[in-house]
């Protein structure tokens, strides 16, 4: 072995030699370029980049506006596109459901990536899947940062996927989130959407909260509310902040959607002075322990005053109040059906 | 560290005595220590025996062998006195700074163009900053503008990943870049 040392020979196998040490130190001198190159090389030089901080922190960690997480049922793949409004920049990158046994492909890519609103659209047929969401888990916490203030899904079937796995995103972002929402939702059951998903919030931090048009698998009139209770909202006005509430077929009750508004209008009343804030409002449909007959007496009971009106055309049944401080201009708008 | 001593000798006399190295092919290199403790392997090695360092037996290096020391002292012998090197980030690349070589390791490097790898491994083992950093930076310098298939051909570097996984590392690739 000594012998061929001196000899003028190719230096066949010498990276399968080398210590993964050694060859982070060889390729942290290289440039970003260089860098994903070796990535292609082979497994060994692939591992190596995407192992190493020393190499990883060359790449800035790119900002995405918006990640919008689809599935394309003719392709049979999921897309990730993010954008990035200011370089006007948009990419894209699909994914199978086959590939997404493998935790860490996109590692090197998820690493260098921060996201500010995150999206999961037109999930239907059982696209959301536990799988997806696990993977995206898994991929959101190689992310430098991981702190979006938007979370939304829309045109979305829960009817897979298991309420834990929503808990285990919202431990990721919950605590930073501003708004979410959720339009269009389909395959529901009572824990699709629980009060533990909404404990998950920051009650300091989030703005907004909406839920709309929720459809659900059992046709049974009963069935058809999420775990949503009055511990989500007192949670929610927990940290003497109000988010905008629209909330649909959640078991919240009459009084403590007056104790939500009734709390407002004093803080309202206090704030006035030093605040823009004028309105707010809740929405609340078709929530089985909600109705306008109770609320009209709790109303009264707490002696705020309030303005009742129907819209015009009565094919639906709203009902819309407005509830206001009598000594300032601030008001509260309550719409239930 | 300079100041300790080994033997009870003073450092200044101590760099100047004899300490025979024996090779993995069990050659014997008789070198003075102060040279041999630009390695901090080499040099632990001789704190550590202290009291009873016998300078005649020596000291074994089981991981290199004969030819590639005889290099790596060329380079101890030049570096004896030199100061620490210290690894360097470009503040807005975030990149590594490249070392400036001295026109002799320039001439070091175009001598054993073939044996970088090798020296590489040496130094990591033998624990001599100068010498890894540079011989990295060398390697580097090969490997820079490359593709991945002449990176592969130049190291001899089997292609293990199919047409579809190196697609799959191209998209994520490209993915991350504005």
């Amino acid at each position: 072995m000594a012998a061929s040392m001196e000899m003028q020979e190719e230096e066949r196998d010498y990276l399968q030699k080398l210590p993964n040490e050694v060859l982070e130190e060889i390729f942290s001198y290289l440039d970003k370029d260089s860098v994903k190159n070796l990535r292609v090389v082979n497994k060994r030089c692939k591992k190596v980049v995407d192992s190493s901080k020393e190499i990883l922190k060359k790449f800035d960690v790119k900002q995405a506006n918006r990640l919008v997480i689809r599935y394309l049922h003719e392709k049979k793949f999921y897309e990730f596109r993010w954008c990035n409004y200011e370089s006007k920049t948009a990419r894209k990158i699909y994914i199978t459901s086959e590939e997404l046994k493998n935790d860490q492909i996109f590692y090197f890519a998820f690493k260098q990536m921060s996201f500010q609103r995150v999206m999961f659209k037109n999930l239907s047929n059982k696209s959301l899947s536990n799988e997806v969401l696990y993977f995206l888990c898994k991929h959101f916490s190689y992310c430098p940062k991981f702190e979006p203030t938007n979370l939304s899904f829309e045109n979305v079937d829960f009817c897979v996927l298991s309420p834990t796995l929503l808990n285990r995103l919202l431990e990721l972002c919950g605590q930073f989130l501003e708004t979410f929402q959720i339009n269009n939702a389909y395959g529901l059951n009572r824990n699709s959407i629980n009060d533990s998903h909404i404990k998950q919030l920051n009650p300091l931090k989030i703005k907004r909260l909406t839920m709309q048009s929720m459809k659900f698998l059992s046709s049974i009139y009963h069935k058809k509310v999420l775990k949503i209770t009055d511990e989500s909202i007192k949670w929610l006005m927990g940290a003497g902040q109000f988010p905008t509430l629209v909330f649909e077929h959640c078991q919240i009750t009459t009084p403590i959607m007056c104790r939500y508004i009734e709390c407002w209008l004093k803080k309202a009343a206090r704030d006035t002075v030093n605040t823009n804030i004028k309105s707010h409002s809740f929405m609340l449909k078709h929530c089985p322990s909600v109705s306008s007959e109770i609320f009209e007496k709790e109303c009264i009971e707490r002696k705020l005053s309030y303005s009742k009106s129907s819209p015009e055309s009565s094919s639906t049944p709203e009902q819309t109040y407005t509830l206001f401080n009598e000594n300032s201009s601030t008001e509260f708008a309550v719409s239930l059906c | 560290m300079a100041t300790e001593s080994a033997n009870g000798v003073s450092s200044p006399e101590l760099n100047e005595r004899d300490v025979v190295i024996t090779t993995n092919d069990n050659r014997n290199f008789t070198v003075k220590i102060g040279v041999a403790r630009v390695s901090k392997t080499i040099n632990n090695m001789i704190q550590d025996l202290g009291e009873s360092l016998d300078l005649s037996s020596g000291i074994p290096l089981p991981n290199v062998d004969g030819p590639i020391f005889e290099k790596v002292l060329e380079w101890c012998e030049e570096h004896k006195n030199a100061p620490e090197i210290k690894v360097e980030q470009d503040p807005h690349t975030r990149e590594r700074k490249w070392f400036t070589m001295t026109e002799w390791e320039e001439e070091y490097f175009r001598k054993f163009l073939s044996h970088l790898w090798d020296l590489a491994m040496a130094a990591n083992y033998l624990e001599i900053p100068s010498l890894y950093y540079y011989t990295c930076q060398k390697l580097a310098e090969r490997i820079k503008g490359r593709t991945p298939e002449q990176i592969r051909e130049m190291f001899g570097i089997e292609d293990d990943l199919t047409e579809e996984e190196k697609a799959e590392i191209r998209r994520t690739n490209v993915w991350c870049t504005y």
